[in-house]
């Protein structure tokens, strides 16, 4: 038995921390909340080091194998860290002084630590421990600030979660009857001569439940009404750090725990990214309210990262197209809502008229998220999609590349409809409406949007980070 | 299987359960002489009359209470099997139980941190009155002794 | 397919506690969904749950009949039947009309495929003679309990560290979302636990009246006042 805790550094920053946040939220008066906030970017830091110092080491499985440290892991980490950092900026003047705002930090870290762990996580139970570890914080987060909207929103996507996650345990018991182990390297092994229809069974039920946390077709029901009923910052957290967790762990089954060429999942996962990528790119163009159109916005978006995982362990390059596109879409997509996060009473496109000419930087921080989402070239994405596309060709699915190429083009079109009126248009004769939201929120928007670009340009440097392989 | 056979007290006590309270029914139904009254067949024979039903409608803090108990039931059920292999796991199922319960630790010292169990209505609470003069405590709370309420009631 | 005789001998008393066990699930599980009155159809679930803990001793998983009863006859249970007096009993669902059109027709279509599914997979293993895939569990001799101690203590170790963070989580979402979230200034002081009563129902709008810690003495007059002061209120 390898225990070895200080290999979970990172993951036990957060979870200290939360603890640490919960037990001091008791005592804290209200405008001091701050506090845990501080606490919560201190324990992202500290995770971010340790995963560096993590890096250099060898990839190892710790807990029994029921945990792996490896290039995906890691990966994790760091995108994972970096979001919740991004996140914690935009909340700062959104939540200040609320009720629940020391919770708010305390289910971030919680939900985070669900993340990663999901990535990690190499046996079947513990993909299932972090399942709910990334999902219960995360019902709170929606409906913390119990609005009408917040608690409808919160008790939708707790409804989809319980259902979703009784069709994975149900999958993962099906496959741990046919493999008398539930760790991946045994299932792998054991599953090779069981019944085809049980294991494909098996398959379908635990893709559904990662499906229900990346929020891919059938279950993306959830994410128009989390997202519109949500605060900005839950919105910005449940559109990006569980899919993060969500892919990494539909990755690293697919590859590790199912034997090749026993269930063609890869066709599964395809058409279901064809999907995913055409109805949220296709309902987004009717919507007129902005947290709407991002929550339509990012289920466009996990069509795309679903083609790598369809090609997972056909080439090298799904493995590193992934996790650098993980990357980039986070950062776009949260400097997205932190610009969201900066103007609160600007909730329809129209709203947005004639921003370029009251806040000319914030404009551009728009510009460079929206077009990023698109893909345009200086920014990360536009690397992203050459690299997703690549590898989907070179794993021969040239039908889904064409058709990711076409719904790329087709989604410029709403990301128009946003920039045009914030761009071209007069201004609104209401300025109230584009009154600022506080310092933190719109420096967050600077720097994510700054950091589109620049990931984008350097993408040279950071490509290779995601690559490497997973433990066999 | 066969391990059924240490089961056959609990079915007895069972048995026995159902039983005792069949045969209170029936026993009363053959002994007791049925006379019955208006005044008997009342659901509650002294007292005063009902005069509309109570609210069935329970507080959310009952709920959260419920919840709470399911928590740390759960957390106590966990606790049996470690029991059970303590002694092959020695010290290092020591560390891990006492993470375990250094979570429940927390999320109790959580509720209380919260007030989430407090009860009733709150102690050491003095009402102010604020700039609205016309209604505040000072004004509609009857004082316990002052001259204000002994001239009210007479 | 046949069946040993000297099989069917030995698991005649196991068979015969099945058949309870299993008519005593599903009579319970009928009547959840058929009583007209939410707090029977509770009830009938505590029998369910019992039918299925019985169930659960004859295949020799003792501990999981224990969590059946202790925790989903015992506890979750109750927490239904609050959520039943926390909506009240007396709301009758209207049930002549489907929220979703054909629904029921979908319901039965569906359920009739599931068992004609399950009665497909059982195949020709209907008695139950069949070894699991997995093979048997109790192969060492120990007991189940002790068994699963270890399973959860070492190899799936990390799992069940997790379920102690999800408790917590449980907790903390629990505060959050059914507690009534706290007055402006509520936080200013804290351990002002149980606030949400007193300045709703009591004290009125928040603009009348201000909570504060009472620091000088005769904090127990104040506690009498406000006492008397809702039994007042709710006298109208």
């Amino acid at each position: 038995m390898k225990e070895n805790p200080a290999a979970l550094a990172p993951e036990l920053a957060l979870v200290v921390a939360a603890v640490v946040g919960a037990v001091a939220s008791g005592w804290l008066p209200r405008r001091r909340q701050w506090a845990v906030r501080l606490l919560a970017a201190g324990a992202c830091v500290g995770g971010l080091v340790a995963t560096a110092l993590a890096m250099l080491g060898p990839p190892e499985r710790v807990f029994d194998g029921s945990y792996a440290i490896d290039p995906a892991t890691n990966a994790a980490r760091v995108v994972v860290l970096g979001a919740a950092l991004v996140v914690i900026g935009l909340s700062a003047e959104p939540l200040r002084a609320h009720p629940h705002e020391s919770e708010f930090y305390v289910l971030l870290l919680l939900a985070s630590a669900g993340a990663i762990a999901l990535v990690g996580a190499d046996d079947l139970l513990t993909v299932f421990a972090a399942y709910l570890l990334a999902s219960v914080p995360s019902y709170g987060l929606v409906g913390l600030l119990r609005d009408r909207t917040g608690s409808e929103a919160s008790l939708k996507y707790y409804l989809l979660g319980a259902l979703f996650g009784i069709v994975m345990l149900a999958g993962a018991t099906v496959l741990v009857g046919l493999g008398a182990t539930s760790s991946y390297p045994g299932l792998r092994e054991a599953l090779d001569s069981a019944p085809r229809a049980a294991v494909a069974f098996g398959a379908v039920c635990v893709t559904a439940g990662l499906l229900f946390k990346i929020g891919g077709v059938p279950a993306q029901f959830w994410v128009p009404d989390a997202v519109d009923g949500a605060s900005v910052p839950a919105a910005a957290f449940v559109t990006t750090i569980p899919k993060i967790g969500g892919l990494g762990a539909a990755f690293r089954f697919f590859t590790e725990a199912l034997p090749a060429g026993r269930v063609d999942w890869a066709l599964l996962v395809a058409v279901t990214a064809a999907c995913t990528m055409t109805l949220g790119n296709f309902a987004a163009f009717a919507q007129t309210r902005v947290k709407r159109l991002l929550a339509y916005s990012t289920i466009g978006q996990v069509g795309y990262l679903l083609m790598a995982v369809a090609v997972a362990g056909r080439n090298g390059l799904a493995q590193q197209a992934l996790w650098y596109y993980l990357a980039a879409y986070t950062v776009t997509n949260l400097a997205a809502f932190a610009v969201v996060a900066e103007l609160p009473a600007a909730r329809t496109l129209s709203d947005y008229r004639g921003l370029a000419h009251h806040r000319p930087l914030l404009a551009g921080s728009l510009a460079v998220s929206l077009l990023g989402l698109v893909g345009t070239p200086p920014t990360a994405l536009f690397v992203g999609k050459l690299e997703i596309f690549t590898a989907v060709i070179h794993g021969g699915y040239t039908w889904l590349a064409v058709l990711a190429i076409l719904n790329t083009v087709a989604s410029l079109y709403y990301y128009l409809r946003w920039l045009v009126p914030a761009f071209l248009h007069a201004p609104s004769p209401h300025p109230a409406v584009l009154s600022s939201g506080g310092t933190w929120s719109a420096a967050t928007a600077y720097a994510a949007a700054t950091a589109t670009v620049i990931l984008g340009v350097g993408a040279a440097a950071v490509l290779p980070l995601g690559a490497g392989h997973l433990l066999p | 299987m066969g391990s059924l056979d240490s089961y056959i007290p609990i079915f007895l006590l069972i048995v026995l359960g159902i039983a005792f309270a069949g045969l209170s029914f029936v026993g009363s139904r053959l002994l007791a002489p049925q006379r019955p009254t208006a005044a008997k067949e009342a659901p509650y024979e002294c007292g005063i009359v009902p005069t509309h039903e109570p609210s069935s409608r329970f507080p959310v803090r009952f709920y959260l209470v419920a919840m709470i108990f399911i928590i740390f039931d759960i957390e106590v059920i966990f606790l049996f099997p470690w029991a059970v292999v303590f002694r092959q796991l020695h010290t290092f199922g020591l560390v891990e139980v006492l993470v375990f319960a250094a979570a429940v630790f927390v999320s109790f010292v959580y509720l209380i941190s919260n007030g989430a169990l407090d009860w009733g209505p709150i102690k050491r609470i003095r009402p102010v009155a604020t700039a609205d003069e016309v209604r505040t405590t000072a004004s509609t709370v009857r004082r316990h002794g002052s001259p204000g309420a002994s001239g009210e009631a007479a | 397919m046949s069946i040993h005789p000297a099989v069917l001998a030995a698991t005649i008393p196991d068979s015969i506690t099945f058949a309870i066990a299993a008519a005593i699930s599903v009579i319970g599980a009928l009547g959840v969904v058929l009583s007209r009155n939410p707090v029977h159809s509770a009830l009938m679930l505590v029998m369910t749950l019992f039918g299925v803990a019985v169930l659960f001793v004859e295949e020799n998983a003792q501990f999981l009949a224990a969590v059946q009863v202790i925790v989903y006859a015992g506890a979750i249970v109750v927490l239904f039947l609050f959520v039943i007096m926390l909506l009240g009993v007396d709301r009758r669902e209207v049930t002549e009309r489907d929220p979703l059109r054909g629904q029921r027709a979908v319901a039965l279509l569906l359920g009739i495929l599931g068992l004609v599914e399950v009665i497909l997979l059982a195949g020709g293993k209907w008695p139950t003679g069949a070894h699991s895939a997995a093979g048997a569990i109790n192969v060492t001799g120990r007991s189940n309990v002790a068994l699963l101690g270890d399973a959860v203590f070492t190899t799936y170790l990390l799992p069940f560290e997790i379920t102690s963070a999800l408790l917590v989580i449980a907790v903390i979402g629990a505060v959050v979302l059914a507690r009534r979230p706290r007055q402006a200034g509520d936080r200013e002081q804290p351990q002002i636990g149980g606030g949400d009563i007193i300045t709703a129902d009591v004290l009125g709008p928040d603009s009348l009246i201000r909570p504060e810690i009472e620091e000088a003495t005769g904090s127990s007059d104040v506690h009498e006042e406000l006492d008397k002061s809702s039994f007042e209120r709710s006298d109208p």
